[in-house]
């Protein structure tokens, strides 16, 4: 027994030993109420070191961030409670901020200067608000294309078969998109849709960029994609032989989702966050929007010289805020459908 | 010796404790199971689950037999022959284990989508190929230690009886290491049952990649829950069924020490192993590391080599000290718990299997329940002052042991076993309690096994992703982290130079487990 | 082609002018040496002497640098072992510990029917005296009984030659003689040509048809035991075999001399300085007046004390072999 007991206090030791070693930098402490810093929790990570240090440059607020895919960041600020470090929650997607919203942990904000973001892009009780818009839209081979589908409808016209790209139903770009057409045309009909498009055999590939690649080699004719990726291609080949259509231009405009930002309900600096979340719904709209070739959410801003050119379009911005109502029917009706 | 029962002494509490603590974020996802979702089940059901089954099923048997036959089949060729360079090659072989399986799908899958079409690049066969170039490694190691291990005089007796050096090898060598290669076959398929990565590449829609589609498309943690634990339940029937498959027979030769049986090799012979071990490397390692240099080339020139949080020796820095905690907390804890539980016999033996749960679960569901599971105790405050175990070092460093404290607890476990009961018997009677036989006998004897257990979870630290990804503290940022920030938005260019650095890391790691697997380390039980 | 040439290579293992170089070194040099029909060869050296080497050039585990090998008169020098049809035991027996011993025994059958390969598998177990015990696994049985599956494994297929490589090395003094004996009966029931290696002097001389000598890679001598031991080649070859003394016998030649050979007498020049009991004799070393060592037995009660001044002397009728000085 005795040895037992030493055996037992030795590792206890270096247990001991161990876990205040690897507690030793202090850096999961709740960021200081000083105003000094925010702390930031964002799925969407492209270019967003940049927009921080102007941030930072302007008002002297520091900002630490962590990136994180939008539901992992959502279930860690459930977990964390009322200990949560973060301040900001910044998703990629409406849908996930809105489950976000649902689940308690982003906190309603008043104030004058986000009314800058037009009421369509924020949650009616102002627990988010969008920061950039994204159109999803149908993109085809300047090669091989003459007149493209105009609807999302039109996807699933025969001629496309075997000639169609699609993002799987794992990506919620695909998600919240068919949440937008269950919203505007009723749950049968999306279904009859998007069964259309599987119909087309399509092949399922999970990176837009890879989709535009595809078109370039001939691997499909037409595929709906995000227009920013495109930006990208186009500003390292200006020639890139990839068209825009802008689809439902008749209707209710192209699906549009949006990049977004709420303050945490146990936000430890919730007045930084406040200040980091108005400067990027005004001064910082041209340059968050601009690192990824997005739509100011702020009409009055105008986009980048790339995104500009490709003129201007009607979006269906109204469904924005019921993204997140949509999307586990459209999750569902994607499995049933037999969507990849 | 004390008769042990459960329940009684200090090392059956500590043993229960570290049993609980390292089984609770699994348990917390499982707990879910107590009140089924029946309506998501039903719908899974008529929907996607027939084909998830259909395609896990498929990808776990080609690919575990595909590293089977691959690994089997090249720590044959080193071990049995010799001809120029085996040293050198049997010593490359084992390198791809040092590529993580999301690198080499994406580097894979960017190369063949040229020749072979976008379409047909995305096939559970080439995921299956990708899977297997990575992981056979492991069997790798398993059957290359096994063959050693064995006399050569068996290989002897059965050519003079006979037959073939092909035959002997697959009549008697092989069987013989039959208990390793399953070993090694059954850490394969959990790694392909759990893997997230590469199957989404290549749109195969497993089991664990359906956790994930139900957790993050309907933000529901129950349901997904729910499907991980079909993914639990299915490893711990891998091991049941090759536990069962053992029956009476037994695979070590009493009294019998290893030895080289390497021959040397002449014409045609030599030009088979050298095209087979070399071709192997060349599709595992050399395509994708040319691969990732050419675009670390593009990246210099773009002035792409650091990311959104900071340059490259920032995230070495980072990646080196959560592999290192890691590493070191499950030699602690590992060697620890075999000590305690090998006195407690069949008890000891369920609760080190209740510790290993964390290596069965995919690594994100792992992630969640550490996150839930720390959670719960900040918000109790149980911990003093005002640090938060959720997103601290220490809670990324205790997931990690979750993770893979199955590796260090089996690798150790059977090295300080294969200590002799003379040499311990010996030091007892010479006045030395357990504790320092422990240390001055049993875990020197055992060192080699020991280095075996902690490079393997050094490597899996290094390479691991999920966990990494939700539990990683401000100011700590590993490479895994920066090759996922670039490959989310298919920026293959800017991912080339952290996957590198991986590989440059896991190198020596490599090499410090094939030196400890040829001084006699035991890498599974 | 000399006689030894002859015989070797028409019998049923034989080498000619064998050598195997491993870098410079001679592990087996120019070895020629016959195993006849049905003979029981032991080949007999000190550890690193290469006679397990020659054992495996003979297996065709191994390749000879240069030389012949023959079995059953053919040429199998490039031929695979497995195509040679030799059996092998060894020290460390090398049963197949993932196979029961029934399946062990017809490892060798395999282009025998089920019947026939069940049938032999019977008859080998009961040739080595383990009758019944197909179904159970090697490591549930003692190390003499593991030898003796090992036997019957290399019997089974009616190999034309067994090869023996220190087959009782492994085993306790009280198995191994019951073992051996039952070994040497299952060889020659079989009419089994063997060759034993061993580094087992008495073992040699006990069970060996005919002992081989060998040493540093050469064979020194093959013959009878009875004349090996008698009439050695060489001081080596006699001292390896047995205690000995030299005795100079004048003109420059020395005679060997066996302790038994020796009769001890009280009083007399030379002085016992040690001894030691052997059970039928005390065994005394006597220092002689020059300086040379003799080793002499004694009944007990001829037996004398450590100090006791003495004489020795060659026991009327005893014929001494002759060496030159080396």
């Amino acid at each position: 027994m005795r040895t037992s007991t030493r055996t037992f206090l030795s590792a206890t030791v270096l247990i001991g030993t161990l876990v205040p070693a690897a507690c030793g930098d202090d850096t999961a402490a709740p960021a200081e109420g000083d105003g000094q810093t925010v702390t930031v929790y964002t799925g969407r990570h492209y270019g967003i070191e940049g927009v921080f240090d102007e941030f930072t440059a302007a008002t002297g607020i520091k900002v630490r961030f962590t990136t994180g895919k939008d539901p992992e960041l959502r279930e860690r600020l459930v977990a964390e409670g009322a200990n949560t470090p973060a301040d900001l929650l910044m998703t990629a997607d409406a849908a996930n901020v809105e489950l976000a919203a649902a689940a308690g942990v982003l906190a309603p904000v008043e104030s004058d200067t986000l009314d800058a973001i037009p009421a369509e892009l924020r949650s009616p009780d102002g627990t988010w608000f969008a920061l950039s818009r994204r159109a999803r839209v149908i993109v085809s081979s300047t090669e091989r294309v003459d007149s493209p589908p105009t609807t999302y409808a039109a996807v699933g016209d025969p001629a496309w078969k075997g000639k169609l790209c699609l993002r799987p139903s794992t990506h919620p770009y695909t998600q919240s998109l068919v949440a937008s057409i269950i919203a505007a045309e009723g749950e049968p009909a999306a279904e009859a849709m998007v069964s259309s498009w599987v119909d087309n055999d399509p092949l399922y590939i999970d990176s837009d960029t890879d989709i535009y690649k595809a078109i370039v080699a001939g691997e499909c004719d037409v595929a709906i994609a995000n227009t920013y990726y495109l930006g990208r291609l186009q500003t390292e080949d200006p020639a890139f032989p990839v068209a825009i259509t802008w689809p439902e231009q008749n209707g209710r405009g192209a699906h549009v989702n949006v990049s977004t930002a709420g303050i945490t309900t146990n936000a430890p600096n919730p007045a930084g966050a406040l200040r980091l979340l108005e400067w990027l719904a005004t001064d910082g709209q041209k340059t968050f929007s601009d690192a990824n070739f997005e739509y100011p959410a702020d009409p009055a801003v105008q986009p980048t010289e790339v995104v500009a050119a490709w003129g201007p379009f009607k979006g269906d911005t109204a469904v924005i805020v019921r993204l997140g109502e949509f999307q586990p029917a459209a999750v569902a009706l994607l499995s049933r459908v037999g969507y990849e | 010796m004390i008769a042990w029962r459960p329940g009684r002494g200090p090392g059956w509490a500590l043993l229960v404790v570290v049993s609980v603590v390292m089984a609770a974020p699994v348990a917390v996802i499982v707990w879910s199971i107590a009140d089924p979702s029946t309506e998501v089940w039903r719908e899974l059901w008529q929907t996607r689950l027939p084909g998830m089954l259909v395609d896990t099923v498929t990808l776990v048997t080609l690919v575990v037999t595909g590293a089977v036959v691959v690994g089997t089949a090249l720590a044959w060729l080193v071990s049995a022959h010799e001809f120029r360079g085996r040293r050198l090659l049997s010593w490359l072989l084992m390198t791809p284990i040092a590529i993580p399986g999301y690198v080499l799908g994406f580097v894979w899958l960017d190369t063949l989508q040229s020749p072979l079409g976008a379409r047909a690049v995305r096939s559970i066969w080439l995921c299956a190929a990708v899977l297997i170039v990575s992981l056979y490694p492991y069997v790798y190691v398993f059957a290359w230690s096994a063959f050693r291990e064995q006399s050569p005089r068996t290989v002897d007796v059965a050519r003079t009886l006979g037959r073939s050096s092909f035959t002997a090898w697959w009549r008697v060598v092989v069987p013989m290491a039959r208990p390793s290669i399953a070993a090694g076959a059954a850490l394969v398929a959990m790694e392909v049952l759990t893997d997230v990565g590469t199957v989404r590449l290549f749109n195969v829609s497993t089991v664990a990649d359906g956790v994930l589609r139900v957790w993050f498309g309907t933000g529901d943690r129950d349901a997904a829950a729910e499907l991980a634990v079909v993914l639990v339940v299915a490893a711990m029937s891998l091991i049941l069924v090759e536990r069962a498959l053992r029956g009476r027979a037994r695979y070590t030769q009493s009294g019998v020490r290893g030895g080289s049986v390497a021959r040397p090799v002449t014409g045609l012979r030599t030009v088979v192993v050298n095209v087979a071990g070399w071709g192997v490397l060349f599709i595992a390692v050399a395509v994708p590391v040319v691969r990732l240099a050419r675009w670390a080339l593009r990246a210099q020139q773009l002035g792409q080599t650091q990311s959104i949080s900071g340059d490259l020796g920032f995230h070495v820095v980072s990646s080196l000290k959560v592999a290192g905690l890691a590493t070191i907390a499950c030699l602690v804890i590992g060697t620890t718990m075999v000590f305690i539980a090998r006195e407690r016999g069949r008890w000891g033996a369920a609760l080190g299997r209740l510790a290993s749960l964390g290596y069965a679960v995919p690594g994100p569901v792992v992630a969640i329940g550490v996150v839930v599971a720390l959670a719960a105790v900040d918000r109790r405050g149980w911990w003093p002052g005002e640090v938060l175990l959720v997103g601290s070092l220490a809670g990324l460093v205790y997931a990690m042991v979750v993770r893979f404290l199955a590796v260090a607890h089996q690798g150790i476990g059977a090295s300080v076993g294969k200590v002799s009961p003379s040499a311990v018997a010996s030091a007892r009677t010479l006045g030395a309690g357990r504790l320092r036989v422990a240390t001055r006998v049993e875990l020197p004897l055992a060192r080699a096994g020991i280095i075996a257990a902690a490079t393997l979870v050094a490597i899996d630290s290094l390479k691991e992703l999920p966990v990494t990804l939700l539990l990683r503290p401000f100011g700590v940022e590993p490479l895994p982290v920066w090759v996922w920030q670039a490959t989310s938005e298919s920026l293959w260019v800017q991912a080339s130079v952290p996957s590198l650095m991986i590989v440059a890391i896991g190198m020596p790691l490599v090499a410090a487990l094939l030196w400890s697997v040829e001084r006699g380390a035991e890498v599974v039980s | 082609m000399t006689a030894d040439v002859t015989a070797a290579m028409t019998a049923d293992v034989g080498l000619v002018s064998v050598t195997r170089r491993i870098g410079a070194r001679r592990v087996v040099d120019d070895v020629t040496l016959e195993v006849r029909d049905r003979e029981l060869l032991a080949l007999v050296g000190p550890s690193g002497c290469g006679k397990s080497t020659l054992l495996r050039l003979i297996a065709g585990l191994e390749r000879p640098t240069s030389g012949t090998i023959t079995l059953g008169g053919l040429d199998v020098t490039d031929v695979a072992p497995e195509r040679r049809r030799v059996g092998l035991v060894f020290q460390e027996h090398a049963l197949f510990p993932h196979l029961t011993v029934g399946r062990n025994v017809g490892f060798g059958l395999r282009r025998f029917d089920r019947r026939r390969r069940a049938e032999r598998i019977d008859e080998m177990l009961e040739l080595v005296r383990l009758p019944g015990t197909s179904h159970r696994y090697p490591h549930e049985l003692s190390g003499g009984e593991q030898q003796r599956v090992s036997l019957a494994r290399a019997l089974a297929p009616d190999p034309a030659a067994v090869l023996l490589d220190e087959p009782f090395a492994n085993l306790d003094a009280s198995l191994r003689d019951g073992l051996r004996a039952d070994v040497v009966a299952a060889l020659r029931e079989r009419g089994a040509t063997a060759l034993l290696v061993t580094h087992d002097r008495d073992e040699a001389l006990a069970l060996g048809d005919r002992v081989a000598v060998m040493r540093d890679g050469a064979i020194v001598q093959v013959d009878r035991p009875e004349v090996v031991w008698s009439v050695p080649n060489d001081e080596f070859v006699a001292g390896f075999l047995g205690t000995m003394s030299l005795l100079p016998s004048g003109d420059g030649q020395f005679e060997i001399v066996r302790p038994h050979q020796l009769e001890l007498v009280s009083g007399g020049l030379d002085r016992v300085v040690e001894r030691e009991f052997r059970g039928a004799v005390w065994r005394h070393t006597i220092v002689r007046t020059d300086g040379t060592q003799l080793i002499v037995d004694a009944e007990p009660g001829r037996d004398l004390e450590v100090g006791a001044m003495c004489a020795a002397a060659v026991r009327p009728g005893h014929r001494l072999a002759r060496l030159s000085r080396p």
